[in-house]
């Protein structure tokens, strides 16, 4: 031995151990990960018995959610780890969603649960071999969607699969001041009830500099999204697997929400929008009356108890014109997923699982005034009392509540209709010329995942 | 006796001495770790993207090959080649707007002043400052409302610009903000100015040289390599144009761009197609063809490179 340890070591064995180790290198680098679908374990189903992990494991949590909103959900998290000592949960904030969990999922070295997930990117993830499927955990722990609303329970399956649950929603509303409606001798209490009276009262509450300068709008009606299925459209054609995003109805959408822009003309739109402080601030156009009605979802409540605890707000839902849909409200949310690959899926569904039990799902969205996808929670007395938030549980409710389309291409959707908007706004095309080139462009991409999918 | 001498005294043998190659790798052994750095991260990754250039490939399944869709799609991608305008607009307007102001900044820092090492720093200090704090500033001073920029305006009655909002102005506007940044373009052309000799200057004077024609006939000639050698390294940088256009059109919800994509740069597509889309095939196209045009770009620049004045070395 001691002869052996005196000998420096050859170079033959160095380079091989050289070699050796940059083939590890390299492949670590490259090899994409491959696991196998988790299966819940049977010894787990006793209540959260972790048998394999001794001492207590620590798992890794990506959110979406941050500034008070992380708070709120450190704070369940921190009830979460007090009732499982075996299973210690942190919590990350991840900005764009994919970059870093797609990376982690690649690289091997996924987060135990990511909620950076949006709804609209849920079939895409699935569709990418990117999540692990929840089906047969729900099965064995009795979740089959009572409770929640119907609407929901379905938007997260698809394949015949569960892929992850909400523990809240958001509901689109219109917010306005009722102090400029008096201001401009319009009546708070009854509120634009069609896109004729969105219109004039929006113009009545138009404040224009000597300059053409704008200093305070009605409304700058935005996102196609809403618009177009309150206008009576549809973006999608399920059955036919065809992107139908210029709908006649879409098109007559985004030529009215256009007017409002070439009435004052698009570069004073540019300047004065170039003058909006941090949305989620005191200095908020709407909060600090530059806007006087404003798109926004029921979360809104708990920003404007922050950031402008003296304003009277109120709600209205969006004014259809003619032929269009009454009530009509569009919802998305963070989807709480199991990522592929990762090592102890049972502790990850324990805690989708506990998160979503009424009372803490409750408690979390009452604190960032979410709607919990619950009916039971969501219609507690805590939260509608407050006539606001009672009318964006209402649009839930009603026939008219629209998730994102099932299909793996939304964020394409998503992105091609915000350039059509920028286009339209800005006087380069039409908005049948700017819809048709989105249908075509998105549909050509929807055609090629399709087709690669089904190969 | 040193490898290399002893490597320099055997040139034309029949071979390499057993201990000629027990030196090359010994050496070899001690710079392993920068090889296999280089090799791991570097090498291997590259050549990887050529490959995945001609596959569908979104990171999580396997490579799909297509042959060369990717580059065929690129060609009809209305997208790509708004990115790719608005790169070369950088490239041809902003780089000459950048580097004549930098010349000018260093001409007017290389003369006699009071405190001149004063204003050196000044004029240096942006170039060390973070790329996306600065950026964040330059978000406050271009604010439509609040922003100091239309604040001057007003005052001449002026109304407000959108700087990063009005797609006929989002560009200007990155090319005003990027002249802040000249600080290292700055100390070069100093350092070149310092180079010219004073003897031909003075020769020059004595001929009945006027300021202008001393500029046009001495300085520039004289500095051109360093003109050049800024033209390239700048070149290659405004190809790669990213940070300072992402972070002052970054939106709540992950998209950059600007409106009508006015400030969409190659790279940022590139990102986007990478890491926002799910095509690693598709953004390793993209870069091979980034490559191949800063490949050419240099090229023709060396190739017209004849105004560029070598001193011999005597």
């Amino acid at each position: 031995m001691l002869e052996q340890s005196s000998r420096p070591l050859t170079r033959r064995s160095f380079l091989q151990m050289i070699g050796a180790g940059s083939a590890a290198v390299a492949l670590a680098a490259c090899a994409p990960a491959a696991p196998a679908p988790a299966q819940p374990t049977e010894a787990a189903a006793g209540e959260g018995a972790a048998p394999a992990a001794a001492a207590a494991a620590t798992l890794t949590y990506w959110t979406g959610w941050s500034g008070f909103e992380f708070d709120a959900l450190q704070a369940l998290v921190d009830k979460f780890n007090a009732e499982h000592p075996e299973t210690q949960f942190t919590m990350t904030t991840v900005f764009g969603q994919y970059e870093k969990v797609l990376t982690a999922i690649a690289g091997g070295n996924p987060p135990d649960v990511v909620s950076a997930v949006w709804l609209h990117q849920l079939v895409s993830m699935a569709a990418r071999d990117g999540l692990t499927p929840v089906t047969e955990y729900a099965q064995r722990d009795g979740i089959d969607g009572t409770g929640y609303f119907p609407q929901f329970w379905d938007a997260w399956h698809w394949n015949d699969q569960l892929w992850g649950l909400m523990i809240t929603s958001n509901s689109q509303v219109i917010a306005y001041r009722p102090d400029l409606f008096t201001e401009v001798g319009l009546d708070p209490a009854s509120p634009p009830k069609s896109v004729a009276e969105l219109d004039s009262a929006a113009q009545a509450l138009e404040v224009v500099a000597s300059n053409g300068d704008i200093e305070r709008v009605g409304i700058l009606p935005g996102g196609m999204l809403w618009w177009g299925q309150v206008f009576g459209g549809d973006f999608y054609d399920d059955a036919n697997q065809k992107i139908t995003a210029n709908d006649s109805k879409i098109v007559a959408a985004l030529e009215w929400a256009s007017s409002y822009r070439a009435r004052f003309g698009p570069e004073k739109v540019a300047a004065f929008q170039s003058g909006f402080g941090d949305y989620m601030s005191t200095q908020n156009s709407f909060f600090v009356g530059k806007e006087a009605m404003t798109q926004v979802g029921e979360w809104f409540i708990q920003f404007q108890k922050k950031f402008a605890p003296d304003l009277v707000m109120e709600f209205m839902p969006a004014p259809p014109p003619e032929g269009g849909r009454e009530n009509c409200t569009t919802f998305n949310g963070s989807v709480f997923t199991i990522p592929n690959g990762v090592k102890n899926p049972d502790a990850s569904w324990e805690f989708i699982r506990w998160l979503s039990e009424d009372e803490n799902m409750g408690e979390f969205c009452f604190n960032i005034q979410n709607v919990p996808p619950k009916v039971g929670p969501a219609t507690a007395e805590r939260f509608v009392s407050d006539p606001r938030f009672q009318m964006a549980v209402d649009l839930l409710n009603g026939p008219n509540a629209f998730g994102p389309e099932k299909m793996p291409v939304n964020d394409l959707l998503y992105t091609r209709l915000a350039e059509a908007e920028s286009a339209v706004f800005n006087g380069e095309l039409t908005a049948q010329a700017a819809l048709d080139r989105v249908t075509e462009e998105v549909q050509a991409e929807l055609d090629k995942v399709m087709e690669r999918m089904g190969s | 006796m040193t490898p290399a001498t002893r490597l320099s005294k055997q040139p034309h043998t029949t071979g390499w001495t057993k201990s000629t190659w027990r030196s090359l790798s010994t050496g070899l052994i001690f710079i392993s770790p920068a090889i296999i750095g280089f090799l791991a991260f570097a090498a291997w990754p590259i050549i990887q993207s050529l490959y995945y250039s001609f596959t569908d490939y979104n990171i999580l399944q396997r490579p799909y090959f297509t042959g060369i869709d990717n580059y065929r799609n690129l060609m009809r991608d209305r997208v790509y080649g708004i990115a790719l305008f608005n790169t070369l607009y950088m490239v041809l307007i902003g780089l000459p707007i950048h580097l004549v102001f930098d010349f000018f900044m260093a001409l007017v820092l290389s003369t006699r002043i009071r405190g001149l090492s004063v204003f050196r720093t000044i004029f240096y200090l942006p170039s060390i400052t973070p790329v996306v704090a600065a950026a964040i500033v330059w978000l406050w001073l271009f604010n439509g409302q609040y922003g100091i920029l239309n604040e001057i305006l007003g005052w001449f009655g002026v109304p407000r610009v959108g700087w990063l909002t009005d797609p006929r102005f989002i560009k200007p506007s990155l090319i005003f903000m990027g002249l802040w940044f000249g600080g290292n373009t700055i100390l070069i052309y100093l350092a070149g100015l310092r180079d010219v000799p004073v003897a031909l200057l003075e020769a020059a004077e004595l001929d009945g040289a006027n300021a202008m024609q001393k500029m046009w006939h001495v300085t520039l000639p004289m500095i051109s390599p360093v003109i050049f050698y800024t033209l390239i390294i700048n070149v290659i940088g405004y190809f790669q144009y990213f940070t300072e256009a992402w972070v002052l059109t970054a939106t709540r919800d992950g998209a950059a761009g600007g409106p009508l994509n006015a400030a969409l740069f190659y790279a940022m597509y590139l990102y986007q197609s990478a890491f926002q889309q799910f095509k690693m095939g598709y953004a390793s196209a993209q870069a091979w063809i980034l490559f191949a045009i800063v490949l050419v770009a240099t090229a023709i620049l060396f190739r017209a490179s004849g105004w560029v004045y070598y001193r011999s070395e005597e």
